[in-house]
């Protein structure tokens, strides 16, 4: 467990009854790409909203490198260096591709509101440094022809991209990919995959919640398999594609001897 | 580049304006606008940028006000400037007081908290009857003056006046044009994607809100050395609808657009003064007319004409 970044105690939530995280635990080392699945509603993105703060736990712990997120506002784990990427692309839909960049690095400069009001010269280093590691980012994933776009102008895949540039344009240390492959074809998959791989080299830690079996299987270090909020499996992509309880789960053919 | 020449031409009318028509009544119209844009310069960094509707600064111009006026007429304290600083330190106060359990509300739900707000201090105001003169207000505000200078003419008026919208304009444009403009944006957008991207929601929404506050105080300093004379009537919650109306009209989200909807609102209002009792149904038909026509407003649907040139708005593959 040397260099775990990411680590869920017997995390749980609960609902007002319904429980949908069931004392979960596994972690995300450094440089390693974690995957989560299961059939819809198994609480997936529920974990998602739990490391980022946006629901309290009900009980359990989440460490980030030995400090504590669970009781964190969404603001004070992205500052430990945490990104996310949203289920529904979390792009802000009224500003440009550039802008919507630059808002990832929001948390770069620590010039405060007065000195931004009066203009000061250290803000507009500030706003040029923001500038040029925006632009760069955004030529990595070429779409620096796009920069003045609205972002709801552009295409799905392509908000994707964004999406995933502004996530990791201030070098987080971990990144949470909430279905990062949903509604892409097979060229922007690729693309997409080859990204992922190349933020894992650079030392990453990935955690990823996804449906396409394929993609899981090819970039997954470590696969967690959720069913109704519970851990039923985890392992490495081979041990999950022949677990009997994964195969249940998802195709719900009872082959367990439990009774009706 | 046509931003640039659209400042330097709206600048040049404000300033040549008075010189060429040195004793045209529109001064005081011209100043009032003045007074307007100031409070719609800091009202739509909370509502255009930030998002939050407010309906009850109506209480901090009234603050700006009776600070100026209280302390000239009842303590004979005749220092302007000073009375301008303790109206923006009460209203940040009572900013800070209402804003921190409001601006957890969404929508209508801040509307409605804020309205209540606006309302209370009014009638706080008319209660302290030995202090503000109740319901039949102060008379005999003395000019403002400083810097050694006295502002008893319009023209000079109308020159400080617009000297203080200059400098507050400059001032907000410095502060949306920075990482604070995207993440007042972002936050408007969607609060929970802005607060991953660092942003401290509800620390920011809160500024907004003191930041307005503070400009509709100076604006009402401002307003009670020019007038004379101020009364609890003027600070009603018309007040607030005027704000929205003017704002939306103007457009929202353009800095500038709140004083294009003051000259344009206060022009009309005044070339239609004989119309007084119709002066609430005209306000709401202009409101809903903006809002199904020209929903962002003059200088707003100005800016997507000029974008329909640029590759800002050009779909995909068109």
């Amino acid at each position: 467990m040397e260099s775990a970044y990411l680590e869920l105690e017997n995390v749980s939530k609960n609902f007002n009854g319904l429980l949908a995280v069931d004392r979960l635990s596994f972690s995300v080392a450094k440089g390693q790409i974690v995957s989560i699945i299961g059939p819809n509603g198994a609480g997936k993105t529920s974990v998602m909203n739990l490391i980022t703060g946006v629901y309290p736990v009900t009980s359990g712990e989440i460490l980030f490198q030995g400090m504590r997120l669970n009781g964190k506002e969404p603001h004070e784990v992205a500052s430990l260096g945490i990104s996310r990427t949203f289920q529904n692309v979390g792009l802000f839909k009224e500003i440009t591709v550039l802008e919507n960049v630059m808002v990832g690095l929001h948390g770069m400069v620590k010039s405060g509101v007065f000195s931004s009001m009066m203009g000061f010269p250290s803000v507009r280093q500030g706003e040029k440094e923001i500038r040029r590691k925006s632009l760069s980012a955004l030529a990595t994933i070429n779409l620096g022809n796009k920069r003045n776009f609205l972002a709801a102008n552009l295409s799905y895949g392509d908000q994707k991209l964004v999406e995933l540039a502004r996530a990791v344009v201030s070098v987080p240390k971990l990144l949470l990919l909430d279905e990062p492959g949903a509604g892409l074809n097979e060229t922007e998959k690729e693309k997409l995959i080859r990204l992922i791989l190349a933020l894992k080299k650079e030392g990453m830690a990935i955690l990823l919640v996804e449906h396409h079996m394929e993609m899981i299987m090819r970039i997954s270090d470590n696969i967690v398999v959720l069913n109704f909020g519970h851990k039923i499996a985890e392992g490495c992509p081979e041990d999950i594609s022949r677990n009997p309880d994964v195969i249940t789960a998802y195709l719900g053919v009872d082959t367990s001897d439990a009774g009706d | 580049m046509a931003k640039k020449a659209f400042s330097i031409l709206a600048w040049g009318l404000i300033i040549c304006f008075p010189l060429l028509f040195p004793k045209s009544y529109l001064l005081s119209v011209l100043i009032f606008a003045g007074i307007w844009s100031i409070m719609l310069i800091g009202f739509d960094v909370l509502v255009g940028y930030c998002g939050q509707l407010s309906l009850g600064h109506n209480a901090f111009f009234a603050i700006g006000a009776y600070s100026g006026g209280i302390l000239a007429v009842k303590y004979n304290f005749h220092h302007p400037l000073l009375a301008m600083a303790i109206g923006i330190g009460i209203s940040l106060i009572l900013a800070w007081m209402i804003g921190v359990p409001s601006l957890r509300l969404k929508g209508y739900y801040l509307a409605i908290a804020t309205l209540g707000f606006g309302l209370i201090i009014n009638n706080i105001i008319i209660g302290m009857n030995a202090l503000t003169g109740g319901a039949s207000g102060l008379n005999f505000i003395p000019s403002f003056k400083m810097a050694g200078l006295t502002f008893d003419t319009d023209i000079k008026y109308y020159f400080l006046v617009w000297f203080f919208v200059a400098l507050i304009l400059v001032v907000t444009l410095n502060l949306v044009k920075s990482r604070f403009g995207r993440a007042f944006l972002a936050i408007q957008e969607e609060e929970t994607f802005a607060s991953m991207m660092r942003i401290p929601v509800a620390r920011y929404k809160l500024f907004a809100f003191l930041y307005s506050a503070v400009c509709a105080s100076i604006a009402g300093t401002l307003y009670a050395h020019y007038a004379g004379t101020i009364t609890p009537d003027g600070f009603s919650f018309m007040i607030s609808i005027h704000m929205v109306v003017m704002l939306f009209l103007g457009g929202k989200g353009t800095i500038w657009g709140g004083i294009i909807g003051a000259v344009f609102l206060k022009l009309l209002s005044e070339s239609l003064s004989s119309f007084q009792e119709y002066e609430m149904p005209l306000w709401a038909a202009i409101f809903i007319l903006v809002l199904i026509f020209m929903p962002r407003g003059i200088l707003g649907t100005l800016q997507g004409a000029f974008q329909r040139f640029d590759l800002r708005t050009i779909q995909e593959g068109k």
